[in-house]
């Protein structure tokens, strides 16, 4: 993979050098999310819609949501419309993906192993994903039409980078927005921009909890 | 004695479910274990503040099993439970009971979300440092609930509870209604309340001479875990308790849990209560 990658970056220099047209440049903005009290927010997913509203249609790359020690990993990823995402059992124990989110409903019932068929999720929105046997576990399937996107780590930061040079909406989107609705969105110009940072307004962590608990089995 | 072969044999009965589930139906392991330190400021049921005796007891308690699916809404839980619990002052009470319980839940759909109605049995057998309190012990009943917001989940259910000693004096039936409500603070601290009303018999010591009880026993007789001159009544009443949970995760195997309860058990004239505090630690894997 890294020598492609040399190769390409050169190629992309090489065309800068030649060309120095504005429209061919491959551009990049760092992103940085923070929440409310200025502490950095991880895996929020950072996503850049060009103005003109012109994408290019989804690349065909391997996805999967791995389920790992009863858990889902990543506990969120974004794909573009159009994207197969593999739901790969790597536990000994089996699990019942599902999901009753309007953006792709779908289940999973009782499986180990890899299902044969990945899931495609063919309309933008936030997929939320849960096991029928393991109330615990949930992660986030965000479905964006753009291929351009990035999902923030602890620092709070990530890089949106390739975007052909113009004007693009930027929105910043995580599981525990307050606003899901609406997203807050920059506008920004590209490459003349190179970094922008947001705030999120963000909701306590509710997410069901796995130790065993004294009053109620939970999950039993 | 029939009382003992019946517990051998559901437990066997129970065993041999398990070990035929576990093999043609994979599913998950249960191993929950639970370590107890609980203080009771009315352990004798007394209605008099002279007879009223209080104490500690500590506990380890365990529930090995499976659960697995019998259909898309439908699971089988199977454990094995044990439980050890010493007193520090009135050993009388200090006791070992083995059992299994058994349960079917049923979800109206799927995820945390679905409601559920949940059936089960119990089963077990206690022995008792005093040997009057010997015998077998039975429950069953039926739980529905639902979470209602992502932070809130409720619960309602019903328990006949047969508790057998190996004199009448220690044996009591009783009937249980029982609902709580879960509140999750957040991903680690829940608290939970709880209320719970048992219609049935209960033992109360009390010293002699009692002649306002008489009247409304079942059974009595002298029993010395508290000292001469006090007699066991075994008589049917109605007990209320209030319980106030607070469960924080240490990790996602491990918690600690306090918990309160206030206990108020009448019958006509004769009233007593209980305040027991518990302290405990959960492990789960
Ligand atoms: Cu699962």
């Amino acid at each position: 993979m890294a020598p492609h990658r040399s190769f390409s970056s050169l190629l992309v220099a090489l065309c800068l050098w030649c060309c120095c047209s504005s429209s061919a440049i491959a551009a990049e903005i760092a992103v940085t999310v923070r929440d409310s009290r200025g502490a950095p927010v991880r895996d929020a997913v950072i996503y850049a819609l060009p103005v003109t509203g012109k994408a290019p249609p989804a690349r065909r790359q391997k996805v999967e949501v791995q389920q790992r020690d009863q858990q889902f990993l990543p506990y969120v990823s974004v794909v573009q419309t159009g994207s197969a995402v593999l739901f790969p059992n790597n536990d000994d124990v089996k699990h019942h993906v599902y999901s009753f989110s309007p953006a792709k409903k779908f289940e999973l019932p009782l499986y180990a192993g890899t299902p044969a068929e990945p899931i495609v999720f063919d309309k933008p929105g936030v997929v939320t994903l849960g096991c029928n046997i393991h109330d615990w576990m949930i992660a986030y399937v965000l479905v964006v039409p753009t291929p351009w996107f990035a999902v923030t780590g602890a620092d709070g930061a990530a890089q949106l980078r390739n975007l052909p040079a113009g004007a693009y909406d930027i929105e910043a989107w995580q599981p525990r927005l307050r606003n899901q609705a609406q997203p807050p969105r920059q506008r920004v110009n590209l490459p003349a921009q190179s970094s922008t940072a947001f705030q999120l307004d963000l909701k306590p962590e509710v997410r069901l909890r796995r130790s065993p608990t004294d009053s109620g089995d939970g999950y039993r | 004695m029939n009382r003992l072969r019946l517990t051998r044999s559901v437990a066997i009965g129970l065993a041999a479910v398990l070990l035929a589930a576990t093999r043609t139906v994979s599913g998950d392991i249960v191993r929950d274990f639970r370590a107890e330190v609980s203080y009771d400021d009315n352990v004798s049921n007394s209605d008099r503040g002279a007879d009223q005796r209080d104490d500690f007891s500590f506990a380890a308690l365990a529930h090995v099993g499976w659960f697995g699916e019998l259909a898309r809404n439908l699971r089988l839980t199977l454990t094995a439970d044990a439980e050890a619990r010493a007193f520090t002052e009135y050993s009388d009470f200090n006791h070992i009971i083995i059992g299994a319980t058994g349960s079917l839940r049923y979800r109206i759909g799927l995820g945390a979300m679905a409601p559920f109605v949940r059936v089960e049995a119990s089963g077990g057998y206690a022995n008792f440092q005093q040997d009057l309190q010997d015998g077998a012990r039975y429950r069953a009943g039926l739980t529905i609930g639902k979470r209602v917001i992502d932070r809130l989940a409720l619960e309602g259910s019903y328990f006949f509870d047969d508790i057998g000693g190996s004199v009448r004096l220690f044996d009591r039936c009783s009937h249980l209604l029982a609902a709580s409500a879960r509140w999750d603070f957040s991903e680690k601290t829940q608290v939970s309340f709880d209320y719970e009303f048992r219609d049935g018999a209960v033992i109360s010591y009390a010293r002699r001479p009692r002649p306002d009880i008489v009247p409304l026993v079942n059974t009595q007789g002298p029993v010395e875990t508290f000292g001469p001159g006090y007699e066991a009544y075994n008589f049917d009443a109605v007990t209320h308790t209030l319980g106030l949970g607070v469960s924080q995760a240490l990790t996602q195997s491990l918690s600690v849990n306090f918990r309160y309860e206030w206990q108020h058990t009448s019958r006509a004239h004769l009233t007593y209560t209980g305040n027991v505090l518990r302290l405990s630690a959960r492990a789960s894997f």
